[in-house]
C-alpha cells in the first residue's frame, strides 16, 4: 500500500486540547491524508459520526467532561455510526488495566501511545488498512450469517499464516455463536499453545460457565485472576461464578478488588452495589450504584440495574422519596418497556413501604396493563422479578396473573415454571400456584396446537382466529407470534394481500425477533412476507 | 495525595507537553530543513529533539517502573509482527541517526513472521537501546531480531567503543547509581524489568550487554 493510500479516505479526528489536534492534524497530513475532520468534543463528534462516513477515526481516550474516547466507540457502534471494516484507533498517554480489559467486541482496532510521531502513524495506519482488507470477507460472511464459509475463510487465514491471532479470536467466537462448543474450545487451546493469552484463558472459562460447570469455570477464572491480575473482565466473570455458587462473600470480595484497580467501570459498579447489598452494606451499595449511574450516564451501553438496586436499598432504608426520585431519574433515561416495567414496579414497592396504599394499587395495575399491551419483548427474568415484587407488595391477584402469563409463554420450560411456582411458595401459596400454574401450561399447549391442528385441517380461517386468541394467551411466546404470522402470510398468499393481515404478520414477526433475535423462522416468514407486499396492489 | 501519586500525575502532564515539543521539532526540521535555518541551526533543532526523547524515554521508563514494581503494569502481550515493529523502532530514531550521518539497518528473521509479547514496553526498551547506540556509535546501528531455541532476540548493535567493564557486570544496575558516569542505570534496569515480565512455561526473559568480537557493543533482551 502506498503513501497516496490514505488520500482518498475520509479521517476523523477527535482531540479536545487544541495544540494536539493541530499536531496530529499535521502529522495525518504528511502520511498523504487530505480529507481529515476534526472534532474537539466526543459531543462533536458524535454529531459528525452520524451525519458522515469514516474510514478512519482517530480518538483521544480523554476528552474532558463528559463522554471519553471508549465511550463514544461505544456509542458509534451501536448505532452503527461505523461499520466492522472501519478503523478506529485510540489515543492515549499510557496503557491502563481499563483498556487492556475491553470486551473483543467493544475493543478499538489499535492504541497508539503518545507522543505520536509520523513513522509510527505511517506504519500503524497501512497495517491497519490492510488488516481489514484482508478480514473484509470474513466480517462480511458473518454479517450475511454465512458462518459455514465464515469459519473456512478463518481456516485460510491461519494457514497462511498472517494476524494468526485475530482470526483465531474471531473464528472461536463465530463458533460460539453457532453454539458449537467443542470446536471453541479447540481454537482457545490452539491459541494457548502459541502464547499464555488472558482472553484466550477467559474465552475457556466462559465456555465452562456456559456448559454449566460452574466449579470448572471457577478453578480456571481464579488461574486468570492470578496469573494475569490486570486482566478486569475475568474478575467480573470471577464474581458472577461467585454470585451462581452463593458466595456472596467471595464475590463482594473479587469486584472490590476489581473495581480498586479500575474504578471507572458502570457495570462493575452496579455488580458491586448488588454484591454489596445482598451482604447487608447499604452504604458500600448506595454508594457503588450512585457511581454506576454517574459513569454510564453517557454511556450508550448504560442499563436499568443500578437505578433498580439504588432504589431498592433506599425503600428497604425507609428512604422512599429518595427511591421515588431514583425512579424518575430511570423513567427520564430509558424508554424500553422492559426498563419501565421494571421502574413501575420498584414504584409500586416504594409507595407500599410509604404505607400509600391508593397509589400502591395504581402502580400495580399500570404494571399489569402495561405488561399485556406492549408490543415489545420482555424477558422472563424480568416478568418473574416484577411478579415477585407485585407479590411482596401484596398485590397477590395482580401477581398470580403475570405468573400465568410468563409460565404461558414459556409453558414447555420446566425451570421457568419452577421459579414461578417459588415466587408462590415464597407468599405461602404453594397450592394454589401448583394449580394455577400447570392449568397455563395446560391451556397454552393446548391452544398452541389447536391452532396446528387446523392448518393441517386446511381450515385456515379457524386457525387465524385460534392463533390470535394463543398470541393474546402468550404474547411474549415467539412461536405463538410466528404461528399467527405463518397463518397470517399463508392465507394471503392464498386470497391475495391485505393491508390488515399485513401488519398483524409484521408486527408479530417483530416481536418474535425482539425476544429471539436471529430467529431462523422468522427470517424466512419475513421473506415471505416481502414478497407478497411486492405484488400488492400499491395506493 | 501522596507523593507518588503527585509524581504519577506530573509525569503524565510532562509526557503530554514533551511530546507536544517532539512533534513540533520534527515538524520544524521536516518542513523547513536546512534551507531556512543554516546547518548549524538545523544541528541543534536536531540536538534539541534527541534531548526531548530521552527526557520522554525517561519518564516513560520511571511510570513503567514505578507501575510494575507495585503490580499495575497492564501486561498485554499480543501477536506482534516483527518486520513492522522494527519499521516502527527505526522511525523513531531515523531523522536523529540521519543528521548524525550513521547507517540505520535493520536485520528481521523472515522466518518467524510475528511473535507474542507486549508491544509498548518492549518498543520503549529498544527505541531507548537505539537512542543510546546513536550516542555512542562510530558509523552505524543495526537492530536485529532474530527467533531462537529460547526464544526472540532483540538486539541493538553498535560499532562504537563497546560499554565500560562496571556495565557488563551482570548485577549492574542493581548494586546502585554510578555517579561518575551520571548513569541512572535507569533504562537498563527498566529493560529487565520488562525482561522478566515476559515468561512462557519456565522461561522467563532477560537482557545482556556485550561487547563485539569485532568492536562496538551490543544490547539484547531475549524473550521466551
Amino acid at each position: 500500500m502506498s503513501l497516496d493510500a490514505f488520500g482518498p479516505r475520509n479521517f476523523l479526528l477527535v482531540e479536545d486540547f487544541e495544540t494536539m489536534r493541530s499536531v496530529i492534524r499535521g502529522l495525518l497530513r504528511r502520511c498523504g491524508a487530505q480529507r481529515v475532520d476534526t472534532a474537539a468534543s466526543a459531543d462533536e463528534a458524535a454529531r459528525m459520526l452520524a451525519r458522515n462516513s469514516y474510514d478512519v477515526v482517530l480518538c483521544d481516550y480523554n476528552l474532558g467532561e463528559g463522554k471519553n474516547g471508549q465511550m463514544l466507540l461505544e456509542e458509534a457502534r451501536h448505532k452503527r455510526w461505523i461499520t466492522p471494516t472501519n478503523v478506529w484507533i485510540m489515543i492515549t498517554a499510557e496503557k491502563h488495566s481499563d483498556m487492556i480489559s475491553v470486551a473483543a467486541e467493544h475493543a478499538p482496532d489499535d492504541y497508539l501511545l503518545k507522543p505520536i510521531t509520523e513513522g509510527t502513524l505511517q506504519t500503524r495506519l497501512q497495517r491497519l488498512l490492510e488488516r481489514k482488507a484482508a478480514i473484509a470477507d470474513i466480517v462480511n460472511a458473518v454479517a450475511d450469517k454465512d458462518f459455514a464459509n465464515a469459519i473456512s475463510l478463518c481456516k485460510q487465514r491461519v494457514a497462511a499464516g498472517k494476524n494468526v491471532a485475530e482470526v483465531l479470536r474471531m473464528q472461536a467466537q463465530i463458533h460460539q455463536q453457532t453454539g458449537d462448543v467443542g470446536a471453541a474450545r479447540a481454537v482457545y487451546e490452539l491459541v494457548l499453545t502459541k502464547a499464555d493469552l488472558a482472553w484466550a484463558k477467559l474465552g475457556l472459562a466462559r465456555l465452562s460457565l456456559s456448559a454449566g460447570e460452574v466449579s470448572a469455570a471457577r478453578v480456571q477464572l481464579e488461574d486468570i485472576v492470578r496469573v494475569h491480575p490486570q486482566y478486569l473482565e475475568a474478575y467480573d466473570w470471577l464474581a458472577v461464578v461467585h454470585e451462581k455458587l452463593g458466595q456472596s462473600k467471595q464475590q463482594l470480595d473479587v469486584l472490590q478488588r476489581a473495581a480498586k484497580l479500575s474504578p471507572n467501570s458502570s457495570t462493575r459498579q452496579a455488580a458491586l452495589g448488588g454484591a454489596a447489598a445482598r451482604s447487608g452494606d447499604t452504604e458500600a451499595a448506595t454508594q457503588a450504584f450512585q457511581r454506576s449511574i454517574k459513569l454510564g450516564e453517557h454511556s450508550a451501553l448504560k442499563t436499568v440495574a443500578p437505578y433498580l438496586g439504588l432504589a431498592r436499598v433506599q425503600v428497604e432504608g425507609g428512604a422512599t422519596d429518595a427511591a421515588l426520585l431514583t425512579l424518575a431519574g430511570l423513567a427520564e433515561k430509558f424508554d424500553a418497556a422492559e426498563a419501565r416495567l421494571l421502574g413501575k414496579a420498584e414504584e409500586l414497592r416504594a409507595h407500599t413501604k410509604a404505607g400509600n396504599a391508593d397509589a400502591a394499587r395504581a402502580a400495580a395495575k399500570q404494571v399489569t396493563e402495561l405488561m399485556h399491551h406492549t408490543g415489545e419483548p420482555v424477558s422472563a427474568d424480568a416478568e418473574l422479578a416484577i411478579a415477585e415484587t407485585l407479590m411482596q407488595c401484596g398485590q397477590q391477584e395482580a401477581a398470580a396473573e403475570l405468573l400465568q402469563f410468563v409460565t404461558r409463554n414459556n409453558h414447555d420450560d420446566q425451570s421457568i415454571a419452577d421459579r414461578a411456582q417459588k415466587v408462590f411458595e415464597a407468599a405461602g401459596m404453594a397450592e394454589h400456584g401448583r394449580e394455577l400454574l400447570s392449568a397455563s401450561r395446560k391451556q397454552a399447549s393446548e391452544a398452541m396446537s389447536e391452532g396446528v391442528q387446523l392448518i393441517s385441517q386446511g381450515k385456515l380461517v379457524e386457525a387465524l382466529e385460534s392463533m390470535r386468541r394463543a398470541r393474546d394467551l402468550m404474547a411474549q411466546n415467539p412461536r405463538a407470534q410466528l404461528n399467527l404470522a405463518y397463518v397470517a402470510i399463508t392465507c394471503m398468499e392464498k386470497t391475495g394481500w391485505t393491508a390488515e393481515l399485513g401488519k398483524e404478520a409484521r408486527q408479530a414477526i417483530t416481536i418474535a425477533v425482539g425476544i429471539s433475535p436471529g430467529n431462523a423462522r422468522a427470517a424466512e416468514l419475513q421473506g415471505r412476507l416481502d414478497k407478497l407486499k411486492a405484488t400488492a396492489p400499491t395506493t | 495525595m501522596d507523593f507518588s501519586t503527585i509524581v504519577g500525575v506530573a509525569t503524565h502532564d510532562m509526557k503530554n507537553s514533551v511530546g507536544v515539543i517532539t512533534a513540533y521539532l520534527e515538524d520544524l526540521l521536516a518542513q523547513h530543513a536546512e534551507a531556512s535555518f543554516g546547518p548549524d541551526a538545523a544541528n541543534l533543532l536536531q540536538q534539541t529533539l534527541y534531548e526531548a526523547q530521552r527526557v520522554n524515554g525517561h519518564l516513560v521508563q520511571l511510570m513503567g517502573v514505578y507501575k510494575i514494581e507495585r503490580g499495575m503494569y497492564p501486561f498485554d502481550p499480543q501477536e506482534v509482527d516483527l518486520a513492522e515493529f522494527a519499521a516502527e523502532a527505526l522511525s523513531r530514531v531515523r531523522p536523529l541517526a540521519h543528521v548524525k550521518g550513521f547507517s540505520l539497518e535493520s536485520e528481521v528473521d523472515g522466518l518467524a513472521g510475528s511473535w507474542y509479547f507486549d508491544r509498548e514496553t518492549v518498543a520503549s526498551v529498544v527505541i531507548q537501546a537505539m537512542f543510546n547506540a546513536v550516542r555512542y556509535t562510530r558509523s552505524r546501528i543495526t537492530l536485529r531480531l532474530h527467533a531462537t531455541a529460547e526464544g526472540l532476540l532483540i538486539a541493538v548493535d553498535d560499532d562504537g567503543l563497546g560499554f565500560p567493564g562496571f556495565m557488563l557486570d551482570q548485577a549492574y544496575p542493581i548494586q546502585g547509581i554510578n555517579a561518575q558516569t551520571g548513569s541512572t542505570g535507569l533504562g537498563l534496569y527498566f529493560a529487565r524489568q520488562v525482561a522478566l515480565l515476559h515468561r512462557r512455561g519456565s522461561a522467563q526473559g532477560h537482557t545482556r550487554l556485550e561487547n563485539l568480537p569485532a568492536g562496538g557493543g551490543r544490547f539484547s533482551i531475549l524473550l521466551p
